[in-house]
């Protein structure tokens, strides 16, 4: 019985180690990120301990091949991607210039083996009273499969908040363009 | 005085055993033109069919550098080098700063960009897929893949009586000394290879001292680099290496060398041929962020003129990155002097402008943006950039 018991708790104990992704409805999502938005539909949120890619919150709607939507707060010296501690991978500096802001963002996609990165449409965009910098993104995921993007950067209370979302150019991009651009108009910035 | 007696008859029969290991019949000779395995079930079947698989993807890869005329160019390099056997091999340049080439059983070889750009000359570049080469010709992924599993089952049987037997901590050791005989024999095919490929470069008519120049280069540069552990890696003796020290392959390329005449080499012939590539190239250096090695590259690059512009600009970048105290006016002098430059990217003025205003020197940044634009009329940050210079004009109205 002692044994069962033994065996039963050690069973549960690892059971609460488990974290498995979640469904996120539609509305105000205040997540890992340091900054609220409102989703317009259903995504799935996959939990920090999966998410190998980046920091803060990465849903999706189709699984992370078909679409990727991140929203990251970067404090100072804070890389985008998540790394080994004393890995070269680029990182944010408070005060970085908006040309310096899309820099690492661009280079962080790169550090993740996306191929062929470039921006396009890179323009200034006001987010909740706060001036940041919206830019396209194309390139190739490591498969060659190409990828189109929409990139929202801004700096405010000594964070960069900056929200990506990556999709195949063919169809998947064009179906959720509308929502991400939503989300991203949501965006408060307060903390 | 027994425990001193067990270690001395354990340790002879280590190396016994290794002596053993590396005897296991590995040797799959030289290959013949156009052979290929004729038995499908066979363990050499078997490595075709996944590098087939493998070669499949990576032609499609977004990594794969989509430039007809430069795979052309490296097809007929290898052609030089490789002779009757041309027609049964491919080659791919992959974007990777990485210094790296590599030969798959089934005619597929790989080569990094990274090796592309490090390479002066024709010669260089043409002793590494001669090397290659020499790994597919005496097919010695077969052999390696024969040792290492040799080894395995050998260590493990030593080990467990090692155990068996009471030596305990001794029996890493047990497991070692077979594979660092298989290792061993990995070095020698290492060396194998170097002898092919230089004797394959002198036959071909290449200069055969290229073979010390591009790894005296290496080494030289990751001497220089910025992070410890590249120098460490680099130059550690581990047991377990799979390739020779850089020293004493250098001092064996030197020697084999000798033998054969000097031929001129064209620095500048070769860098034409990379030059449309370079600015992307040096991009993808420059982000590795090893800001010690990549100085140490651009000075060497800069050796070969006409391409002034392209070197001061990822000098500057290396310098704004890197982002020490000086390093804003390292970096601003870099792109300066790009800005002076012929083949300039037009991004030197951008980052002028940028760390000008940063600097509150609004004229020169204003300036600076604007002959940004100039150069680049149609840049994928131009509304970003016209932001800018708005806000400068209305500072200055």
């Amino acid at each position: 019985m002692k044994k069962a018991v033994s065996t039963g708790a050690a069973g549960l104990a690892l059971a609460g180690c488990v974290e498995t992704m979640s469904a996120v409805p539609a509305g105000p999502l205040d997540g890992d990120a340091g900054f609220t938005v409102t989703l317009q539909d259903d995504w799935t949120r996959v939990p920090a301990s999966i998410n190998m890619i980046t920091r803060g919150d990465l849903l999706t709607r189709d699984g992370l091949t078909l679409n990727q939507l991140h929203l990251i707060s970067l404090e100072d010296g804070e890389s985008l991607v998540r790394a080994a501690k004393d890995a070269d991978v680029p990182v944010y500096t408070a005060g970085m210039s908006a040309l310096e802001q899309v820099d690492l963002v661009t280079a962080s996609l790169q550090r993740l083996q996306y191929a062929d990165v470039a921006t396009a449409n890179v323009r200034p965009q006001d987010f909740d009273g706060t001036e940041g910098t919206r830019f396209d993104i194309t390139g190739k995921f490591r498969s060659g499969l190409d990828f189109r993007g929409d990139v929202a950067v801004a700096e405010a209370g000594d964070k960069m908040h900056v929200v990506v979302f990556l999709a195949p150019a063919a169809h998947y991009y064009d179906s959720d363009a509308g929502e991400v651009a939503g989300i991203i108009a949501s965006a408060d910035l307060a903390e | 005085m027994v425990k001193v007696a067990v270690r001395t008859r354990l340790v002879t029969a280590v190396a016994g055993m290794a002596a053993l290991s590396a005897c296991a019949s590995t040797d799959y000779g030289r290959r013949e033109v156009g052979e290929a395995p004729a038995d499908k079930s066979s363990a050499e079947a078997g490595m075709w069919l996944q590098m087939d698989e493998m070669e499949d993807r990576l032609a499609m890869s977004g990594h794969r550098v989509d430039d007809p005329a430069l795979d052309a160019y490296m097809k007929e390099i290898l052609c030089k080098v490789a002779g009757d056997y041309c027609g049964e091999l491919r080659v791919y340049v992959m974007e990777s700063p990485q210094f790296n080439a590599s030969m798959a059983p089934n005619g597929m070889m790989l080569v990094n960009t990274g090796l592309l750009l490090r390479a002066e000359t024709e010669a260089q570049l043409a002793f590494v897929l001669a090397h290659e080469f020499g790994h597919y010709l005496e097919n010695h992924s077969l052999e390696r893949r024969g040792a290492v599993k040799n080894a395995s089952v050998t260590g493990s049987i030593l080990s467990a009586g090692l155990i068996a037997a009471g030596a305990g901590a001794l029996a890493d050791l047990g497991y070692a000394a077979p594979m660092a005989g298989a290792f061993a024999f990995n070095r020698d095919q290492e060396r194998e290879a170097d002898r092919i490929g230089l004797e394959a470069l002198g036959e071909a008519g290449y200069d055969t001292a290229s073979g010390v120049g591009i790894w005296i280069n290496l080494r030289d540069e990751v001497e220089a680099s910025t992070n410890r552990k590249k120098r460490r890696r680099f130059n550690s003796a581990s047991l377990f290496d799979t390739h020779p020290l850089t020293e004493e392959r250098i001092a064996y390329l030197d020697q084999q060398s000798a033998a054969w005449p000097a031929v001129e080499t064209d620095p500048a012939a070769y860098r034409a041929r990379i030059r449309p590539h370079l600015p992307g190239w040096l991009a993808a250096q420059v982000a590795m962020r090893d800001a010690g090695s990549t100085l140490h590259l651009l000075d060497r690059l800069a050796q070969v003129p006409g391409d002034e512009g392209a070197i001061a600009y990822a000098r500057g970048e290396v310098y704004r990155f890197r982002g020490e105290e000086g390093d804003e006016a390292l970096a601003l002098a870099a792109y300066e002097a790009a800005g002076q430059a012929s083949n300039t990217p037009a991004e030197a003025f951008r980052q002028i402008g940028d760390l000008k205003m940063k600097a509150g020197e609004h004229t020169q940044a204003l300036a600076a943006l604007t002959t940004y634009l100039e150069h680049a009329p149609d840049a994928a940050d131009r509304a970003l950039v016209e932001n800018m210079i708005m806000k400068l004009e209305g500072e200055e109205g």
